[in-house]
């Protein structure tokens, strides 16, 4: 991935596919009906929803191959999808608020969604809590991946929350069955506003990574420093 | 009145993000400088011990 798609290439089409995201939803996807322009909230607000989802189950994925193969770089895969799913976990909670109050008049509420999306973010937060706060690195690698995929089943429930239960969140309205559906234009809006959340998630998972490395690097540098010099 | 939650949200998405990024750089330049003043400590400890034998 390194030598055929160079970094500074990546970040450059980040930013493209962004700008041409911010394009459209402003200036190619109608005008929805009811609730007017606030209405464009919802193509970053699923479109983070989504990667948040799809983060956690690439910590699951990690914790999987680490605890199986003690692969490092499992770990470090979890790790990174931790911290950038938290990051849109985050987005998906400002941006929902934000569109609820002037729809809902209220900004949150406890039905299913939002509190399954709330344990989510509780999830990531203790997820990433564990990495820092325990001492030993293998340690806090295991701790880790345990919550990684025990919280798992968080995410077909959150997912599913809005099929299951009533809710003041909307019901689905892809794949929702009779009666759902989107205007074809905000169809295309909100795929490619989610390609554009999906090459920036890779752009940072890469530069993660990247860290982790170093961090390694170091790590095994200084273990030999001091080992020689103990000699 | 929906229109500067509209904007808000979308600023707080960039800020966000820009943040993020932002820190992800600043921590691999860390790291950087800290790699390399490993390896030169490692480079000086090599000298001084084929210096010493």
């Amino acid at each position: 991935m390194k030598r055929n798609f160079p970094p500074t290439l990546h970040l450059i089409l980040t930013l493209v596919w962004l700008c041409v995201a911010g394009t459209m939803i402003f200036l190619y996807a109608p005008q929805e009906l009811t609730m007017g322009e606030v209405q464009r909230i919802f193509y970053i607000h699923v479109a983070s929803a989504w990667t948040a989802l799809l983060a956690y189950f690439l910590i699951f994925l990690g914790s999987v191959g680490y605890l199986w193969r003690r692969s490092s770089f499992a770990d470090d895969f979890a790790h990174a999808a931790g911290e950038i799913g938290f990051v849109f976990c985050t987005c998906v909670l400002v941006t929902g608020p934000l569109w609820a109050k002037p729809v809902w008049g209220i900004w949150w509420t406890w039905d299913a969604r939002l509190t399954l999306t709330f344990v989510l973010w509780l999830l990531f937060v203790a997820y990433l809590m564990l990495r820092s706060y325990v001492i030993n690195p293998g340690r806090a690698a295991v701790l880790a991946a345990v919550v990684g995929i025990i919280g798992f089943v968080d995410v077909p429930i959150d997912y599913m929350a809005i099929r299951w239960w009533r809710t003041q969140h909307p019901q689905p309205v892809i794949a929702g069955g009779e009666g759902s559906g989107l205007d074809p234009r905000m169809w295309v809006t909100l795929l490619v506003t989610w390609g554009a959340f999906l090459c920036l998630f890779s752009y940072l998972l890469r530069q993660h990574l990247r860290l982790e490395a170093l961090r390694r690097e170091i790590s095994r540098l200084g273990r030999s420093l001091a080992s020689s010099r103990r000699a | 009145m929906g229109n500067s939650f509209l904007v808000l949200a979308y600023w707080f998405l960039w800020i966000i993000f820009m943040v993020y990024a932002a820190a992800i750089h600043r921590r691999q330049v860390r790291l950087e400088k800290e790699l390399e003043a490993l390896k030169n400590a490692g480079r000086g400890q090599d000298a001084s011990g084929s210096g010493s034998s």
